[in-house]
């Protein structure tokens, strides 16, 4: 007699069991899911493997931690999620040129070992997390050509390493700040953002009042 | 006369009884007609030509007061063949035929219209094929007809519709089509309908509404679309079993489903449901089994579940319902499956919960519950076969009571906050096949008694705080994964696990674990496929039969003290894919290693002691994408036919004893990310192919013997990173095109060469570049002034060159250390231990200039309102008119600053600003 009993009706039960248990893994893990990736760049970001060092375009230390990031040009679009504030080596976020959208996640501040954070030529959108100021090592902060609006972070000036700070061509607005490490800067950092005001001058009256 | 009429009814009684007789005859023959047509017909041994006057009493065979055949019922009689031969107009009589559980195969005669007397035609699980003749609408005595269970197709013919007093009609399971559904009748007296498992689509047929006299309706396993109409829960009151599961049915659920008060069984999984409906559910107190998962309920699960209290299922697996678990729920403990998995559920489980004490399987995975699993709930729930806690937020430790639970298969509590020991008591749950423990808190040690699950086959206990040796295993025969990695587990590895002989995976790493491998590893576990050993303090050799069954795929031990040779059967794995073993001292011939793989992805051995050369053959593994075989002691040539290898993303052949030139060949890699070639004896010119490597982030040649010049078309490799020629004999000038590569950011190094000729002034757009280093070559000229403006340079170095005349003032190079200039005899300029070029540094004289212009300005300022004051004391009048003019004069002023080249910095605009107050 024909015997046609349905398989999945027999499915009792759900067996998912996760074989990774790596929480770099799991944290770029959680950008590959959250982001486009026509040319495959993240083929290899298998979460199944011991540790994430062996998937391309992620560099890391001697103890396996990730250091390095490099997906500038990627043809990547979708969101930077939260989760990339897990890499607590992590000294080089290199995801320029690429089309990611949303904010960018405040959790990047706990990036304490960064060196360079660039989102540089993406869509960026939302206002420049103030927690970016605990990058207490960041030289390179590079976040022109987005869609960033909103003040620029006060706190940003006490960032003592900082080298390179580009907004450009974006649409923050208010005053610039002028004060500790943001002394060093030329007007180049922060062209083209129509509403910008112009830098806040010491001893002068600031123009930092109200909403903008 | 008398003696006539005698005579008649002699011989019409005579008449009657020859035709009933030969009328038996005739329908035995047909009978034994149909018998030899069978292939298997052994079960009607008694349907024989010699026992034909007693046809009645043959097996299957029921006749009516006249004799004459009114039943055929041989259900599962193991009949094979066909009804092609069998007589449907001999046997007229029949009211019951029942076929049911053969294997009777080919189509069904239309001839079975006949039989109009049928009452019951049960035809369910053989194997016929062909649509329904269209004929069955003729026999309107019909009370039971049933097709189920066959490889029927075509439409269901309306002539069903006919068939106006069956009260049974199942037509599941088989590949039927949708008919016209407006053309069914109302059937009053049907009871039981089933059309589940066919190909039935379009929306809910609205005769079935009409049956107001059913108690049973399957549509399951169709393609049902649209919403159930409200006329099903508002006329098919007398339902008692109701499933809709695996449809396309969508829309809320109405709220009147409570008027269907005598349901027993509602199954609506796989749906598009949506809604709240929860509440009115629980309503039908009648209910047995509640199955709505997979579908887009909401709401939470309500207190009133607990009114249900003849739940015997409840699954609503998969949807959005987003409450606690109401302690109501422990009043249906008859509940025997309890599935409530990925849904949005929060908050501890209710002690009440420990009432279900009939449970057999509890699934609550994948939800965002907390508290502790009670000692009460253990203790209670000890028929449960199947526990699946896991992805939630429980925490606490594991009741020792859970031995206990002895009927137990599966114990799934992976992905929580568990913690404390694993109970030893676990070691009597002697059913157990998956245990699953993995990624919580737990500690101390893996309790010895887990030895005796002797019907194992997962053990998951990855990624918890677990310590002391591993114990023996060797008993569980049936251990398919053992996966004790990233623990703190110590010790050496007890030689009974050679004897696992269904091993398909092992998985050790991240412990501490020591000491050499078992020596029969592997030779016992033919299934061996995927073993990962890495980041532990292992040492001695890999077992010579570790991959005895030929099985591996993966295979990673990096980060060991493994020595000696690879295993000789890795090279007759066919299927390795995975094979990580950097950071060993693992030594052998590199050429010998390797066989025929045609799944070769990924191989790393860097930073051992292999010996040999690359042959040719490394060209076959085409799906290769990282190859690592740095710090090693490989030598001979880079065989050309590695440029085959059109999937390899990595290559690092560094530090090792290569020789000859680096092939053009490998200019076809177009996929490269990464090159590194350094620290070999590699000779001849970087060939110009270099330049198709359009995706390169990293090339490092750096530390061979390379001659010639830097190509040009290394330019086009605009992606790049990092690039490094240190340390060869390299020779002719930098190209500028060099200045195109944007994206160099590590480190641009042509260090200890014998470049010549000036430095491009293109290298000043490279202004993402941290490290540069020219020195020592034979550089010329000017540092160009250009060079500034690589904003992002940390160090640099042109020392022991050629180089004369100012070093740039900008950007990095202000403040600039002396060493970054030495040993060349014509520099001049600010760095410190540098002849200065001129009296006035730049710096200060920028300062100045800016002083001037401030001071001037404000001088105007200062003037112009002493003007105005003297206006004002003399005229006395025109006041708002001066506070504007001051105003503009401001404006104009910061406008000034701003606009002077656009390369002051705020640092620069304060001091001038302190300068100018300090002079005035």
């Amino acid at each position: 007699m024909a015997l046609r009993i349905p398989v999945h009706l027999l499915l009792l039960i759900n067996f998912i069991a996760p074989i990774y248990a790596n929480l770099e893994g799991d944290a770029l893990y959680a950008l590959r899911r959250a982001v486009k990736d026509p040319e495959n760049v993240l083929q290899s970001w298998d979460p199944t493997l011991v540790d994430p060092c062996t998937w391309f375009h992620v560099t890391c230390d001697a103890q396996n931690r990730v250091t390095r990031l490099d997906l500038g040009n990627a043809k990547l679009s979708g969101k930077l999620v939260p989760e990339l504030g897990k890499l607590e080596r992590l000294q080089y976020l290199e995801v320029y040129m690429n089309n990611l959208m949303g904010p960018i996640p405040a959790e990047l501040g706990l990036l304490r070992s960064l060196v360079s954070l660039d989102l540089y030529n993406n869509n960026l959108t939302g206002s420049i997390p103030p927690s970016l100021s605990n990058l207490s090592n960041i030289k390179f902060l590079r976040l022109n050509g987005n869609r960033l609006r909103g003040r620029i972070p006060r706190e940003l000036t006490k960032l003592g390493n900082l080298k390179i700070f580009d907004v450009s061509n974006n649409d923050l607005c208010g005053t610039i700040p002028t004060s500790g490490s943001f002394s060093k800067l030329t007007q180049e950092s922060f062209m083209n953002n129509s509403r910008l005001e112009g830098p806040e001058l010491m001893g002068s009256v600031t123009y930092d009042i109200g909403g903008c | 006369m008398k003696t006539a009429y005698l005579f008649l009814t002699y011989l019409s009684l005579l008449t009657l009884c020859l035709c009933s007789s030969i009328a038996a005859t005739t329908e035995a023959e047909a009978l034994i007609r149909w018998k030899s047509s069978l292939s298997s017909p052994a079960y009607l041994k008694s349907w024989s030509l010699n026992n034909i006057s007693k046809h009645c009493k043959w097996i299957g065979i029921r006749c009516n007061d006249g004799g004459s055949v009114s039943g055929i019922d041989l259900p599962s009689a193991d009949l094979v063949g066909t009804l092609d031969l069998f007589n449907f107009t001999a046997l007229l009589n029949l009211t019951t035929f029942n076929l049911n559980g053969n294997t009777l195969n080919g189509s069904i005669p239309a001839a079975v219209g006949s039989l109009t007397r049928l009452t019951l035609l049960d035809l369910s699980n053989n194997l016929f094929v062909g649509a329904i003749p269209p004929e069955i609408g003729r026999l309107t005595e019909l009370r039971y007809l049933s097709f189920s269970n066959n490889y029927m197709v075509g439409e269901i013919p309306y002539q069903i519709g006919n068939l106006r007093k069956v009260s049974f009609l199942d037509l599941g399971s088989n590949y039927f089509k949708t008919p016209d559904w407006s053309r069914f009748p109302t059937f009053p007296f049907l009871t039981h309908l089933n059309l589940y498992y066919n190909e039935l689509t379009l929306e809910f047929p609205h005769f079935i509404t009409t049956c107001l006299n059913l108690t049973f309706l399957d549509l399951s396993l169709n393609t049902f679309t649209g919403q159930i109409p409200e006329s099903l829960i508002t006329n098919l009151v007398k339902l008692q079993y109701l499933n809709l599961t695996t449809n396309a049915f969508q829309g809320p659920l109405s709220t009147n489903i409570t008027n269907l008060s005598k349901l027993k069984d509602l199954r609506l999984a796989n749906n598009f449901f949506s809604g709240n409906i929860l509440d009115s559910v629980s309503h039908i107190q009648s209910l047995q089994t509640l199955e709505l998962f997979n579908n887009s309920f909401i709401g939470e699960i309500p207190p009133s579940i607990g009114l249900v209290t003849n739940l015997q299922t409840l699954d609503l697996r998969m949807n959005s319902f987003n409450s606690s678990i109401p302690q109501e729920l422990g009043l249906c403990n008859k509940l025997t499956y309890l599935a409530l998995a990925q849904n949005s559920l929060s908050g501890p489980l209710p002690p009440s919960l420990s009432n279900l004490n009939n449970l057999t399987e509890l699934g609550l995975s994948a939800n965002s519950l907390t508290g502790e699993i009670l000692r009460r709930f253990i203790k209670s729930w000890t028929k449960l076969i199947s526990l699946q806690i896991q992805d939630n937020k429980f925490s606490g430790e594991l009741p020792s009571e859970i031995g206990q639970l002895t009927n137990l298969k599966y114990l799934f509590l992976f992905n929580n906050s568990f913690s404390g020991p694993i109970p030893p008591e676990i070691g009597n749950l002697q059913n157990l096949l998956g245990l699953d423990l993995s990624t919580n808190n737990f500690s101390g040690e893996i309790p010895p008694t887990i030895g005796n699950l002797t019907n194992l086959q997962i053990i998951n206990l990855f990624s918890n705080n677990l310590t002391g040796t591993i114990p023996p295993i060797g008993d569980l025969k049936s251990l398919e994964t053992l996966d004790i990695s990233s623990n703190r587990l110590s010790g050496e590895l007890s030689p009974s696990i050679s004897s696992l002989g269904n091993l398909t995976t092992l998985k050790l790493f991240g412990n501490n674990l020591s000491g050499s491998l078992p020596r029969d590893l592997g030779k016992n576990s033919p299934l061996l496929s995927n073993v990962s050993l890495s980041f532990n303090s292992f040492s001695g050799e890999l077992p010579s039969e570790l991959c005895s069954g030929f099985a591996i795929v993966e295979l990673t031990a990096t980060g060991n003290r493994f020595t000696g040779p690879l295993p000789e059967c890795l090279k007759n794995c066919s299927g390795l894919s995975r094979v990580r073993l950097e950071g060993n001292q693992l030594s052998g011939d590199i050429s010998e290693a390797f066989g025929i793989h045609p799944q070769f992805d990924f191989l790393s051995l860097s930073r051992n002691q292999f010996t040999g050369q690359l042959t040719p053959k490394w060209g076959l593994y085409q799906q290769l994408s990282n190859i690592q075989i740095d710090h090693n002691r490989i030598s001979g040539v880079i065989p050309a036919e590695m440029g085959n290898l059109t999937q390899l993303r990595v290559l690092a052949l560094d530090s090792n004893q290569f020789t000859g030139e680096i092939p053009a060949e490998l200019g076809m890699l177009g996929e490269l990310i990464a090159l590194n070639l350094s620290n070999n004896a590699l000779s001849g010119e970087i060939p110009q192919t270099v330049g198709q490597l359009t995706r390169l982030l990293r090339l490092d040649l750096s530390g061979n013997k390379l001659t010639g010049g830097i190509p040009a078309a290394l330019g086009n490799c605009e992606r790049l990173l990092s690039l490094s020629l240190r340390n060869n004999f390299i020779s002719g000038s930098i190209p500028s095109q060099l200045g195109g590569l944007t994206s160099l950011q590590v480190l641009l190094d042509i260090s200890n060469n014998s470049v010549s000729g000036t430095i491009p002034p293109s290298l000043g757009k490279l202004t993402s570049l941290e490290i540069l280093n020219v020195s020592h070559n034979n550089l010329s000229g000017r540092i160009p002034a250009e060079l500034s403006g690589m904003v992002s340079l940390i160090t640099f170095d042109f020392s022991y060159n050629n180089l004369s005349g100012p070093i740039p003032t900008g950007g990095a190079f202000r403040g600039a250390p002396a060493e970054a200039f030495g040993g060349n005899t014509g520099l001049c300029g600010a760095a410190q231990g540098l002849t200065s070029c001129d009296a006035n540094s730049p710096t200060r004289n920028r300062t100045k200039i800016l002083a001037a212009i401030i001071g001037s300005v404000v001088s105007i300022v200062v003037l112009a309102t002493t003007i105005a004051i003297c206006l004002i004391l003399r005229r006395n009048a025109k006041k708002d008119d001066q506070e504007s003019k001051g105003s503009a004069t401001y404006e104009y002023s910061e406008s000034l600053i701003w606009e002077r080249d656009g390369k002051l910095t705020f640092g620069e605009l304060l001091l001038a600003l302190m300068v100018t107050w300090h002079q005035s």
